[in-house]
């Protein structure tokens, strides 16, 4: 049995104890805090709301574990897919402009930019060419590279299948990539 | 498109120690929990675009089945359906019935209906609309019309126009064939149709066949009347005076006179090798020369009279040698060229050979030659068996015919009979036959070119009562007639433009009611060239109440 399914098996387990008596959670809290506050962190760009969008998150997992399905890819995925409606519930509450992070590596790494053209990206460019691309676009980009997830759990948090997933980051990258080249183009 | 505002940031600052220690109290966030309102902390069901799509996909699947379903038995009744367009029934329900037959989709079966006529199918599966073949059981219905007041009830028009030369189809026989799975209507695979042998009340040359084609509105020429016999090869001499029954043997089609086969030529014997005379070996193309293929080590052997000419023949070089086949079979001549390079013949000459069999190879060439003339000797046997058979089938059919010619004479003297049960239509096994490759309306007419005469034709009646048509029965060319009216005045009555038919058996009618006609004798109605107008009142027509079967109505009709 690998690493990876043994994990699993016990974070099943843990879940299970979790329905008899809530203290069996908090194993669970601890291992997906941090990756939910820092999910929720980068997006809504302030500690403390992000740590009271986490945490109305583990209060909503918890009350609702009942309804969690197992689907191979632990408790993660649910997790997520809870806090981004949270967080864009945050947002129309709110009416504020969504963090973004200017990364080089992160544009590089994704093919969108060139090395000798990373330095070059503004602020101000990088702003332009975000809003032409679609919300729900930007967020496949976001747990797949800031997040670090696989595409089957982007697939999962966003309840869309897998090869939609690969279809629409291709898509996403080409369109930033292009958006990104006529701006620099334009810039010369 | 959707659009989102973003903060770009290069750097998040990192939260503290102490706000992390936060972040973990895992028993803070459970109080939370425990004490709010779970109702409101319910999750809401998350949208799934894979089951929406689903969902969707599913819906839109059984739409577009159901469409596909009803448009596809739309299209199949579109055939009957047509039909029924195209009628114009006198009387609701007072039609020929049909008669009904359950087959089996790629059965072959022979059918036998009741008016006589013999329905053959092929072993080939019938099609459904959407050119699918079905299988299982199938319930194939035939109907014939054998008689002016039949087809008149029929609805369906004798009007034939080709050329631009309208004419009325004098009929010998219709008939109407349909089949249906599961209340579908099927279609047949049109490279495999059948055959309908239909009893018909003439065999005259005269008579074409015809199919009506509902799209194009008119009947479609099929061909001349094809005669055929049907017999069954026990009771293959005897001639029934009846519809013969259901077949208790195997019943064999005469299509046509029976071909004759090419028989293969038996190939010639092997010869011996003579050591006197020079032979050689060459090799010869087997197509070109199967025969020589029959033995093993075929040699050419030189013609005795060639002998001494062969021999300078055989010192020299050549560039082409070829090999010809004499008529008689048994000898060949080999052609030999010289040639220059530019391929210009500077001399030819040629010798007379035999094919021989070398003596290690005789003893089995011989063998084979044996049993080459066993199965050629049994090939001309069965050959002329055959063509004994069809010289005696050839005589037998002109007797059947010359039969069928006198009987017609007969019956075409005798009055219409004036029930529905067909007029004979026993020509000693002769029927005519039809090649159904859709299913339809099919007829055996011969078209009667219409005087160019046009009388107008008024009914009146006391009552106002609207006649839409008025039918014109002639029993003498087994034919009607219907026609329109154009106007209707209440005091004058319904006004029709009309094709004359000068017949003394003709008569006229019109529908009062669903179980009323009123119908005028040939002798009552006075025509001539200069009195375009002819007047009928009702009062003074035969009235027929009560009618309550197609019966009753071609009797009506007929007496």
């Amino acid at each position: 049995m690998s690493n990876e399914t043994k994990a699993q098996q016990e974070e099943w387990q843990q879940i299970q104890l979790a329905l008899q008596n809530l203290d069996d959670f908090a194993p669970l809290y601890k291992k997906y805090i941090r990756p939910i506050f820092n999910y929720c962190y980068h997006k809504v760009g302030n500690q403390e709301e992000a740590k009271d969008i986490a945490q109305q998150v583990f209060v909503k997992a918890m009350l609702n574990l009942k309804s969690f399905r197992n689907k191979g890819y632990g408790l993660g995925p649910w997790l997520y897919k809870i806090a981004l409606n949270e967080v864009n519930d945050w947002f129309k509450k709110q009416s504020k402009e969504e963090v973004w992070l200017n990364q080089a590596r992160l544009w590089e790494e994704m093919g969108v930019v060139d090395p000798s053209q990373s330095e070059r990206i503004s602020d101000e460019m990088l702003e332009k060419v975000l809003t032409q691309i679609k919300p729900a676009a930007l967020e496949i980009i976001r747990l797949r590279y800031f997040e670090n997830m696989s595409n089957a759990m982007v697939a999962e948090v966003l309840a869309i299948s897998e090869s939609n997933v690969k279809v629409r980051l291709h898509r996403t990258i080409h369109e930033l990539k292009s958006h990104l080249s006529k701006i620099l183009k334009h810039e010369n | 498109m959707k659009t989102k505002k973003y903060k770009i940031i290069n750097k998040l600052p990192e939260p503290n120690a102490d706000f992390l220690e936060g972040l973990q109290d895992f028993d803070a966030v459970k109080n939370m929990a425990q004490t709010v309102n779970p109702s409101a902390y319910k999750i809401p069901k998350q949208f799934s675009v894979t089951k929406w799509a689903l969902l969707v996909g599913s819906i839109m699947l059984v739409l577009v089945y159901v469409y596909f379903w009803s448009n596809q038995k739309s299209q199949i009744d579109t055939q009957e359906a047509k039909v029924e367009k195209y009628r114009n029934v006198p009387l609701k329900d007072f039609e020929t019935q049909f008669e009904y037959f359950e087959i089996y989709s790629g059965k072959a079966d022979t059918l036998y209906t009741k008016s006589g006529s013999i329905i053959v199918l092929p072993p080939c599966r019938l099609l459904d609309g959407q050119q699918k073949e079905v299988s299982g059981k199938v319930e194939l219905k035939f109907r014939q019309y054998n008689n002016a007041a039949e087809l008149a009830l029929s609805g369906i028009t004798l009007n034939y126009d080709s050329a631009a030369n309208s004419s009325l189809f004098e009929s010998n026989g219709m008939f109407e064939i349909y089949a249906t799975q599961q209340a579908q209507s099927l279609k047949i695979n049109p490279n495999c149709p059948c055959k309908v042998l239909l009893a018909t009340n003439s065999l005259d040359t005269r008579f074409n066949n015809y199919y009506l084609d509902t799209s194009k509105q008119q009947w479609q020429y099929l061909g001349p009347i094809v005669i055929e016999e049907f017999i069954s090869f026990k009771t293959d001499e005897s001639v029934s005076s009846t519809a013969p029954p259901a077949p208790a043997t195997q019943e064999v089609f005469v299509e046509e006179v029976l071909p004759s086969l090419p028989i293969k030529k038996l190939p010639p014997a092997p010869q011996e090798d003579n050591p006197k005379l020079p032979d050689f070996k060459i090799v010869a193309n087997e197509a070109d020369f199967p025969e020589l293929a029959l033995y093993k080590g075929v040699l050419f052997e030189v013609e005795p009279m060639e002998a001494e000419r062969s021999v300078p023949l055989f010192a020299k070089t050549w560039s082409n040698i070829d090999l010809v086949t004499i008529k008689s079979g048994r000898l060949y001549k080999v052609r030999m060229q010289k040639m220059n390079r530019s391929g210009s013949v500077l001399a030819s000459d040629s010798i007379i050979v035999h094919p021989i069999v070398p003596d290690e190879n005789y003893e089995e060439a011989l063998e084979t030659f044996k049993s080459l003339e066993k199965a050629y000797s049994i090939e001309v046997r069965e050959q002329r068996r055959r063509i004994a058979m069809q010289k005696r089938r050839d005589i037998y059919l002109q007797d059947s015919l010359g039969r069928a010619i006198e009987r017609r004479d007969k019956l075409r003297t005798r009055t219409t009979p004036s029930n529905t049960i067909p007029a004979n239509l026993d020509y000693g096994g002769l029927r005519a036959s039809f090649s159904v490759a859709s299913f339809g309306i099919y007829n055996s007419d011969c078209p009667i070119q219409l005087p160019s005469n046009t009388l107008v034709a008024n009914v009146k009646s006391k009552n106002n009562v609207y006649y839409s048509h008025i039918y014109q029965v002639i029993p003498a060319i087994n034919s009607f007639m219907a026609n329109y009216s154009t106007a209707y005045n209440s005091k004058v009555g319904a006004e029709f433009v009309i094709n004359p038919f000068y017949s003394e058996k003709e008569k006229w009618f019109i529908v009062l009611d669903n179980k009323s006609i009123a119908v005028w004798e040939s002798t009552y109605i006075k025509k001539n060239q200069f009195d375009l107008k002819i007047y009928l009142n009702v009062d003074e027509a035969k009235i027929y109440t009560g009618l309550s079967s197609s019966k009753d109505a071609v009797a009506a009709l007929l007496k």
